[in-house]
């Protein structure tokens, strides 16, 4: 006899959130310089949702906001500004304004994601906070901070700055410096070539493939690192972890000479090094002959270094 | 009477609740004065239309949707301050006892600033919710959302911002522990040149922090410095701890 009445308040606590569907719009602006004038850096601001950026061959900037509201007032709240400044970056920034009535807005419910198309040459500098920003083929470099959100860098050129609190940076096919800080969050690198790579993660694991560096500096608090690629001749590099596994696969082409330190475990380097043992759990070991030899700190506290080759 | 004093007794007339001495007084002036005989006229057809519409039951959510506002007013009152309390009796007592605004604010700014002076520990109702929230980010384990079972949006990005700043500062509390084992093996040139650089960021920390908790705007985009502080310092302390080189 209950299950009546309860298939009905089912039905009708369905009917209810069928009612309340988001309201979503969607607006295209496009921007354009005047002539003989080029965009030289694009500032965004959207602390209301994702922001993805596409580098194109053109000298305009394409900009599609998908707003979704609870209802038409909220939406009517939720705002895009451009300002173009002639001598100066363009900039996006979104909000949402204060209402005429004190009536709350339902948590979770009112959003903004920004996809952007802009010149290739344009340094972009963007923020999000709870949000993922996606970045892809651009020649000018990037400044990126998601407080709480993904980064993925792909096909960019130049410096790269990634900032985030929580959650994880993808590095692939990036040609330039990289400086990435990720309190909590994996690092991923594929494809990486330039003269430097400086990342600081407290809790994640770093991975790195086909990564060609000249100077590398990479510290993890709590987590592993696994990087593969070729080190070059009188590049520096420096990758520890505190709580982790410290494993490099590299190249034979460069002389090398390497100075490892795990204080509670083990250090393996390939049978070609001429290794030797110090105090303090540190060895060292050289191998090829030449006058610039990549110089390589390796260290961990609790974890077990592994050095190879192929 | 006047057409003045019409204006102001025309709708207790119709409603029937004049008394008969002004009722009369009303009557002999609308037998003279035709603009006020059809206003009166016009007030009695608009209450007859009125009375003749089909009865009109608001909607159940209505009320349940007034009822939870009435709750949730009823609530932040409830949370409010000692403070807020007085100031609302001494303004009851003001009108009643007409006790001129600027004495009754005197009084009360010399209570707060009594209040404070004793280092009162009443907040408005603003700050005690703020309160709350950072109490359950910083009680909540580890993977646990807890601003999601926040209500509003703006409470969901005041908690959001308290969980990332407890993420931040636990990371530093990490680190700092991990400096304190290291640094035994340091010089004492370098472990004072480092204690520089630490009390360099803390001090920027402490300012920025100040200017949050007077800032009335509670948006993500107030924390950019105080966050770009925690990078560096948890930079200079990953360094130390982790990179070997204070």
């Amino acid at each position: 006899m209950r299950v009546i009445p309860l298939a009905a308040i089912l039905l009708s606590a369905l009917a209810g959130t069928a009612a309340a569907e988001p309201v979503v719009e969607r607006d295209v602006v496009e921007l354009s310089p005047v002539k003989g004038e080029h965009i030289a850096k694009l500032a965004i601001d959207n602390r209301l949702g994702d922001v993805r950026i596409e580098g194109h061959d053109r000298e305009s900037i394409s900009i599609i906001a998908v707003k979704r509201a609870p209802d038409h007032e909220t939406l009517e709240r939720l705002k895009v500004s451009l300002v173009p400044d002639p001598s100066g970056p363009v900039s996006i920034s979104t909000a949402l304004l204060a209402g005429q009535e004190a009536r709350p807005i339902p948590a979770g419910s009112v959003r903004i994601d920004l996809i952007i198309m802009a010149p290739r040459s344009a340094l972009i500098d963007a923020k999000v906070w709870k949000g993922r920003i996606a970045i892809k083929g651009v020649d000018a470099g990037a400044e990126l901070t998601a407080v709480d959100g993904d980064i993925d860098v792909e096909q960019v050129s130049g410096s790269v700055s990634t900032e985030s609190n929580h959650g994880s940076h993808s590095f692939a096919q990036v040609f330039g410096a990289i400086d990435a800080h990720a309190t909590e969050g994996d690092l991923d690198l594929d494809v990486v070539r330039g003269e430097r790579l400086a990342a600081v993660v407290h809790q994640g694991h770093v991975i790195g493939r086909k990564v060609r560096v000249r100077d590398i500096s990479i510290r993890v608090t709590r987590g592993d690192i696994d990087l593969s690629g070729e080190a070059m001749a009188g590049g520096h590099y420096s990758i520890a972890s505190y709580w982790g596994n410290v494993q490099v696969r590299l190249g034979k082409k460069v002389p090398m000479h390497i100075r490892a330190q795990a204080r509670a475990g083990l250090v393996t380097l390939p049978g070609r090094f001429r290794r030797q043992n110090l105090d303090g759990g540190v060895v060292t070991g050289d191998a090829g002959a030449g006058r610039s030899p990549a110089d390589l700190d390796l260290r961990t506290r609790v974890g077990i270094i592994t050095v190879s080759e192929f | 009477m006047r057409c003045r004093d019409i204006h102001e007794l025309v709708t207790a007339y119709v409603e029937g609740e004049l008394d008969e001495r002004r009722s009369s007084a009303l009557r002999g002036h609308l037998r003279v004065c035709t603009v006020c005989a059809e206003m009166v006229e016009d007030e009695v057809r608009v209450r007859e239309l009125a009375g003749a519409l089909e009865p009109l039951d608001p909607p159940a959510e209505l009320w349940s949707a007034i009822d939870a506002r009435l709750a949730d007013a009823e609530i932040a009152d409830a949370r409010r301050s000692r403070v807020w309390l007085w100031w609302q009796r001494a303004l009851d007592g003001a009108r009643r006892y007409r006790i001129p605004l600027g004495v009754a604010g005197a009084a009360a700014a010399a209570a707060l600033a009594l209040l404070v002076a004793r280092g009162g520990d009443e907040r408005p109702a603003g700050e005690s919710r703020v309160a709350e929230l950072a109490t359950a980010v910083k009680s909540s384990a580890p993977g646990d959302d807890p601003c999601g079972a926040v209500a509003t949006h703006d409470e969901q990005t005041l908690c959001q911002m308290h969980q990332e700043d407890r993420r931040y500062l636990d990371a530093i509390a990490e680190l700092t522990q991990l400096v304190a084992e290291e640094r035994t093996a340091w010089s004492a040139a370098d472990a004072s040149r480092f204690d520089a650089a630490l009390a360099e960021l803390d001090r920027a920390a402490g300012d920025e922090l100040k200017r949050l908790a007077v800032a009335a705007a509670a948006a993500p985009s107030s924390r950019d410095p105080l966050y770009s502080i925690y990078q560096q310092k948890i930079d200079l302390l990953s360094r130390a701890a982790v990179g070997g080189a204070p």
